[in-house]
Order: structure tokens, then sequence, then C-alpha cells
């Protein structure tokens, strides 16, 4: 850990964006229906709108508002701890340091630091970054995504995307093409008779 | 011994190089008496490790500390169980270990196709040996178990026999630490076989669905090992670590997580090739990835690469994994290139909404979760040689990461299966998703009102409802109509329907695990804890618990000393007896660990650690963790075994297929009758 690195203010490694409620104009909304104009109906898209039943359900329940608690010292102090790693050499995280508090000086100071911390009313912000402070930025649970290190953010994501265009990509070659209609639902009745008659006979 | 467990290994390493060899000539001019040869030549590699694994047992259980392995990880007053797992306490006899489980698996291999598979055989006997001969080589040349101490004197080298070892791990003495690393690395190990019939599906051009048939169990079986070693060092960890919790992201958990998604997709995707002969290739490329990382996650546990709290046995192999990794990727890509041209699907997809495509995002879902974990697991790596710096990435990256992606995950177990084959009309849709998607939703607002305002937690048990009543209503749904048609009564209906399509109950049952384990996770969010420095009288009040400290005593075992906190439990005014958790520190290595007591209920598990003594009032430092739900990850743990279990029956479907399908094949056995 070289110390030129080594973030002076907690901004330097968790850098806050203020994000104001989204507004779109309405030249963005007409933009965005002109889009969606422009996509091809497919089955899917159609398959989407019969579906609304079960897609609003879902979204809302996905998107239902979880009141935040408020903070207490103790849940600040849990909530930190989670947040960096002992450094005593266990490779877990304050919280989970697997050595008896009492045994582990480590352990004890960052606590004592934490505790002293609180007892100033620092926000949780503020605690770590008096913890990058002491301990260099490698005290922290996960690198601040900033730099190199916004690499490890946002690289599962691109993966994941990546991914998921394959996926549609493979969907697309791999269909039929539409002239080639899917079998139908409703079945003949004789045939179906027919075929309850092949089933007893296996069942049975 | 040491003289006959090395000369074992130099003979192990004989016959696998001549069974590679072989095997190889056995194949390319198809004779049956060479490939018979290099069918014996494994199950002659299994004798000579198994001769090596007892030569190293006997030097363990006869407190032979002349050996250097005995001394450094074995010491006289140990149990004998806990001296069984000094084999795989240290690095050279984890990796001694590890070559005799494929040795085990090889020699499976060939008995249980001593008629069958002809053709592949002696390939999949030259891949199995191929990775043996690694193996034995680092265990002779590298990290050899079997040097003894000597003592350099002015006259020489002395012998040296300490009276006394250095002591197991104290963190390794208890009792899931005896078999959570055996199960482990059944799992990593067993991936060999599916990957060794890949291979030799690929080099004699037999890509049909035959190797997916043959390799399906043996696929099945290091999946659920690896998946119940997990569990198992899940509970290690909860019971051991004394931190209240069972899962960290440490990177060697990682390192077993990441084969067992893998597998896990393969499993899955496989199911595609055989119903539509569609995805050939993509089930190629899957398992070379999941034998890569099982391979992988044993560098990543062995060569010490990354820090973790399995710092148990390292050293500096690292490099020699990582050539024979090289060796891996270039020998399966090289021979994927070379027979793309046979690999083509022989079915096209008639709709977006159906099975196939359902198949097709659970792969991407999976291996996204791969990606991330994966990619979490080696950052500090890249970082250290990109920026030279030293970063962590911890929980906090893999709550963001991996979560979601476990959630959609847990979406995909309930409505995949609903999906039908081909195409899944919007009736059907609507009939099969009704039920559970109305569930969900009063689950959801339950929950709520309820005041669960955990996103996680409440979204985990929403879609635990959902996928629950997806699975059930496919059982329901399948017993009631051959009640109809056949006028069965309804247990004897589901029975039938079960053993009938084995693979298909079971896995519905494997999914009902998943949705158990999600549980338990999700109590992860509605944790207490309460620490307090306690003497005589003293009460510590924790939710509905109050605990009375009873008395602090101190004694000894032949093994260790320890500290016993003895504290009486009230939970809302009834007596529930004591809880007696200690602090043990070890006479032959002089650490110390705590032992947590426990009292665990499927709603909440009371856990109780004595933390040391406090440095400001002197008095024992006892900590109490109230967690809720944790005993669901053990119970959704073992419905995921038992639906493995029945997944590997024989199922009548099956059955019946093969009395149609053996004719055909013993036509072709005979006809390439070598």
């Amino acid at each position: 850990m070289r110390s030129d690195r080594m973030p002076k203010r907690l901004s330097d490694c968790r850098p806050e964006r203020s994000e104001g409620p989204l507004h779109l104009n309405s030249q963005a909304n007409t933009e965005v229906l002109r889009g969606l104009r422009l996509l091809r109906t497919t089955e899917s898209t159609v398959f989407l709108h019969r579906a609304k039943w079960i897609v609003t359900p879902v979204l809302l329940m996905l998107l239902a508002p979880m009141v935040a608690q408020p903070a207490d010292p103790d849940a600040v102090a849990k909530s930190v701890g989670d947040k960096v790693y002992c450094l005593c050499g266990c490779v877990t995280t304050l919280n989970h340091c697997p050595h008896p508090e009492a045994e582990c000086s480590v352990q004890r100071d960052m606590h004592k630091l934490i505790r002293k911390d609180l007892a100033e009313g620092k926000s949780e912000n503020l605690i770590l970054g008096d913890l990058v402070l002491r301990y260099g930025a490698q005290v922290l649970a996960s690198p601040p995504a900033k730099g190199f290190d916004l690499t490890v953010w946002v690289l599962p994501g691109f993966g994941a995307i990546a991914g998921l265009v394959i996926v549609v990509l493979l969907v697309r070659r791999f269909r039929k093409p539409t002239d080639n209609p899917a079998p139908p639902e409703t079945l003949d009745p004789t045939l179906l008779a027919a075929v309850e008659e092949e089933m007893k006979k296996v069942v049975g | 011994m040491n003289q006959v467990g090395s000369v074992s290994l130099v003979a192990a390493l004989a016959f696998g190089i001549y069974g590679v060899v072989a095997g190889v000539i056995g194949g390319r001019l198809r004779s049956l008496r060479v490939t018979r040869s290099a069918e014996r030549a494994t199950l002659a590699f299994f004798l000579m490790i198994t001769v090596a694994v007892v030569a190293l047992e006997t030097a363990i259980l006869t407190d032979d500390f002349h050996t250097a392995y005995v001394a450094a990880h074995s010491n006289k007053d140990l149990p004998v169980y806990y001296k069984i797992a000094v084999l795989w306490a240290g690095q050279e006899g984890s990796l001694l270990f590890w070559t005799w489980l494929l040795s085990i698996y090889g020699g499976l291999a060939v008995l249980i196709n001593h008629r069958k598979n002809r053709q592949l055989m002696p390939y999949v006997v030259a891949v199995v040996l191929g990775t043996g001969v690694f193996f034995t080589s680092v265990t002779f040349f590298v990290a050899n178990p079997f040097p003894v101490l000597n003592l350099q004197t002015a006259a020489g080298l002395a012998p040296l026999h300490p009276p006394e070892g250095n002591g197991l791990n104290p963190s390794l003495q208890y009792h899931s630490m005896v078999i959570h690393p055996p199960v482990l690395y059944l799992g990593y190990v067993g991936f060999v076989v599916p990957y060794a019939f890949a291979m030799a599906a690929l080099i004699t051009k037999q890509l049909g669905d035959n190797w997916i048939r043959v390799t399906r169990r043996w696929a099945m079986v290091p999946w659920m090992f690896l998946g119940v070693g997990i569990l198992l060092g899940a509970n290690w960890a909860y019971y051991v670590l004394g931190w209240g919790g069972y899962w960290g992201w440490d990177p060697v958990e990682n390192a077993a997580l990441l084969p067992w998604l893998a597998g896990t997709a393969f499993l899955h995707s496989v199911m595609i090739q055989e119903k539509r002969g569609m995805l050939k290739v993509w089930n190629i490329v899957l398992v070379m990835v999941t034998f890569f990382l099982s391979i992988f996650g044993t560098f990543l546990t062995r060569s010490g690469i990354v820090s973790s709290v399995h710092a148990f046995a390292q050293s500096n192999i690292g490099i020699f994994f990582a050539v024979f990794l090289g060796i891996v990727v270039f020998f399966s890509l090289t021979l994927l290139f070379l027979r793309l041209d046979f690999l083509k699907s022989e079915n096209k997809l008639d709709s977006v909404v159906s099975r196939e495509s359902g198949f097709l995002f659970n792969n991407w879902i999976l291996l996204a979760a791969v990606f991330a974990v994966l990619w979490g697991t080696i950052f500090p790596i890249i970082s250290k040689a990109v920026e030279d710096k030293t970063v962590t990435v911890g929980p906090p990256y893999y709550n963001k990461t991996a979560l979601p992606i476990g959630l959609l995950l847990l979406f995909l177990t309930g409505a995949g299966p609903l999906l039908a084959w081909r195409k899944t009309s919007f009736q059907s849709l609507r009939r099969n998703f009704t039920l559970p998607v109305a569930l969900a939703v009063a689950a959801g607002a339950a929950l709520f009102f309820a005041g669960v305002r955990d996103l996680f937690a409440w979204m985990s048990l929403v879609l635990a409802t959902f996928v629950a009543a997806c699975v059930l209503q496919e059982f329901y749904k399948g017993a009631r109509t051959r009640q109809v048609i056949a006028g069965e009564n309804f247990p004897q209906a589901l029975y039938n329907l079960t053993m009938r399509n084995t693979r298909r109950y079971g896995g519905y049952i494997i999914h009902l695990g998943i949705v158990l384990l999600f549980v338990g996770f999700a109590g992860l969010a509605f944790k207490t804890e309460a620490k307090a420095p306690m003497q005589r009288g003293d009460l510590l009040r924790v939710k509905d618990y109050v605990l009375r400290c009873e008395g602090i005593t101190k004694g000894e075992t032949p093994n260790y000393l320890y500290e016993r906190a003895e504290l009486s439990v009230v939970k809302d005014g009834k007596a529930l007896g004591t809880v007696k958790p200690e602090k043990r520190l070890f006479k032959a290595s002089q650490e110390s660990i705590s032992h947590v007591a426990l009292r665990p209920s499927l709603a909440q598990d009371l856990y109780v650690v004595l933390a040391g003594d406090d440095e400001d009032t002197g008095k024992a430092l006892i900590q109490v963790f109230i967690n809720p739900l944790v005993g669901w990850v053990w119970v959704g743990g073992f419905v995921v075994f038992l639906g493995t279990l029945l997944a590997m029956v024989t199922s009548r479907i099956e059955r019946e297929m093969a009395g149609i399908r053996r004719p055909v094949e013993e036509a072709i056995e005979e006809k390439h009758a070598l």
C-alpha cells in the first residue's frame, strides 16, 4: 500500500453523488414514445402486453417502497463492522473476526476507534474515513468505485449484459421462421381420446 | 512406512503414465487388449495411491513424529477421529488425498463401464489418469508427505524423533471438519469423470446425446458432494468461528461455489440437448468450465495466492497448477474447434416463451453468478498486478452483485419448470401462474405489514412462496391427473408420479430445498446480537431471552485447557436449561478458539460465545446472537441432498427407454467390438 494512494478524505473513496429525482421533459417523452413505436411488435411484446396482470403485481412487489430505518449507534457500529475488514490476519470483516475480542488487539483497537467516533457523533461515512486514514484503503471490505477499482463494480454488470445479449442473439438465431407455426393448443377431440386411451394402457 | 509410501507414489506415477499412453494407443488402434491394459493400469494406480494413503495414515495413527508431516499436524493426545482427519489437514496430505479420491473415481468409471461405452473408455482412462499423473507428480516432487525429520550434527544427519507433534489446527478440531473436506473433495475431484467423457466424445466424434446420458449421473454425484460439502463448511463456520454466521464470501468458499454454479448450469443445459438436440457446443463448454473451475478452486485453496480464512495448508505450488490449467484450456479448446462441425444443432427454437429459452436464461444467470463471484475473488490479484495496490473484495461487493443474481435465479427455479417445451401458450401460463403469483402477492403484503423492511429478506421470502407454490402445484396436478386416469388414491398417485419420472420430480424436490435455503438466508436480516461482560449472578437480556450467569469454571482435558461459562436461559418466562460456551486453549499448538454453545430450533437459534475476558472489568465477555431461520439452511441442504439421490434413481420411463435402446446399442457395440 503506497501512502500516496491513500485517500485523504472519505469522499475520495466513496464518491457521493447527488441524484435528483428523474424528470423527463416533454421532448424526451416524445423521443421515448417514438422509440417505443419503432419497436417491432414481436411475439414477446405482445406476450408482455397480454401478461400485464402477472407483470404488474410482480413489478409492484419489486418496487414496494421499503421504509428506511432510523440509525442508532449500535446499528451504525454494526454497519461499519460489515464494511471494513479486521486486519489481524483473519481475512474476515470486523464483525466476523473469529478471534475472541479480548484476545485480538487489532479488533479491539478498531472497535475502540469506532466507539470513540460514535461518541463524538460522527456519521458512518466519517467513521469509515477515519478507519481508512488509520489503516489504509485495504481496510475497506470492498474497494471504492473509483479509478481502476471501478472495474470491480462495473464488470459483473457488463458481463451479465453481454451474456444477455448473447442469449437474445442465440434465441433469435435459433428461432424458426414464423411461417412455420407451432402446434395448435387445442387438439382434435378424437386424437385426444385416443391419446387418453393409450395413457390408460401405459399408466394402468 | 515412509519408504513404502514414497515407492508406491513412484509406482502410481509409472502406472498413470503407462495408462495414459496405453489408453491413447488402445483408442487409436481400436485394440481391446491395449484398452483393457490401460483400464487395469487405472486399477493399479488406485491400489498404489491407496498404499500411500495407508502408509501416511499409519504414520499418523502410530504417532510417528519422525515423519515431518505428522509432527507438524498431529499430537499424541489428539482423539483418534481427529487423527484420521490429519490426512487432509496439511498441504501434502491434502494433495495425496485428492489424488486418492481421483483414483477411486477412475477405478469406478472403469469397473462400471466394463462392457459399456467401449469406444469412449480408452480416452476416458487417458484423461482421468492424465489428471492423476499431474496430482501424483505434485504430491511426489513438490509437496511430498513422506520426508522425515533429521538433525544436522557434527557427524552428519541424525534422525530426529520429537516426543510430541505441533498438534492439529484447533479450528479444525470440530466434528464436521472430519467430513467437510472429504465431501468437498469428492465434489471437486468427481468432475473429472464427466469432463473425461466429454473429451472422449470429442476425440471419437461420438457427439450424439450418448455422452450426455452417460455423464448425467457422473456429474450429479460430484455436484451433490460439492453442495453438501459447501454446507458442511458453512456449518463448521457457524459452529466454530463464533461470529454468528456461516458464510463470509471468503475466496475459498467462493472457490467451491464456482464449480457448483457451473455444474448446476451444465445439469440443466444437458436437458435441452437430450430433448431437442440443441446447445451441443455449449454443453461441452460448460463441462470444460466446470472441470476448469474445480481445478482452479483447488489451486486457489492450495496455493495461497489469495488471502483466506482457509490458510491451513499452502505452499508454492501455484505455478504447477497454473501450467496444468493452461494445458487443460489449450487441450479442451483445440479439441472443441476441431470438432465444431460435428456439433450442429438438430432443432430450432419454436417460441421465445418455452422451456428451452427458460433454460437459456437459467444458464445466463448461473454464468453471470460465476463471473461475478470469480471476478470478485481474483480482483485483488489483478489489482496487485496492475496497480501494485492491496485491495479487499468482501461481503459488500457480493451483496450488491451475487444477491440480486441469486434472487433472479430463485424466481426461475419456480417459473422455469412451468414453461412447456417448444411453446407455452398464454392460456397455459395463466393456468399455471395464477395461484403462485396470488400467493406470492399475499405473502408480500403480509410480510410488509408484519414489519419486514429488509428488501433482500422480503424478496427472498416472497419469491420462496412463489417457487414453493409452483413446485407443489406441479406435484398436486400430476398426482391428480394420475388419480383420475389410473384410479389410484392420492398418496399412491404421488408416489407413482415421482417414481415414474424421478429425474423431473427429484429436480422439483431439489428446487424446494433451494427455497428452504433462501428462507434460511433471509433470516440473516433479522439477526439480533448483544455483548456484555458477565460474572456469577449477572443478567443479560436479548430480545425475548434472558441469560443469567451461573458461574465461570476452568479445567483441562488431555488435549486442551478450557474456560467455561454456565448460563441459564429463560425465554418468555420459561426456563430452557443452561448453555455452556467455552474458550479452549490447545496445549500442543498454544492456540485458543471459542466453542459456541447453541440452542437451535427451526424458528431461531440462540448462539452464545465466550469471547474471552473483558479488558476493563476482568469479567467474562459473553456474546449472544439470536439467529432466526438459520436451521432452514441445514434442512434445505438436506432436502437438496435427498432430491439429488431421488433424481439419480433409475426411473420407470428411463427403464422403458433403455429397453427400447438396448438392442440398438448392443448392435452398435458389437459392430465396434474391438
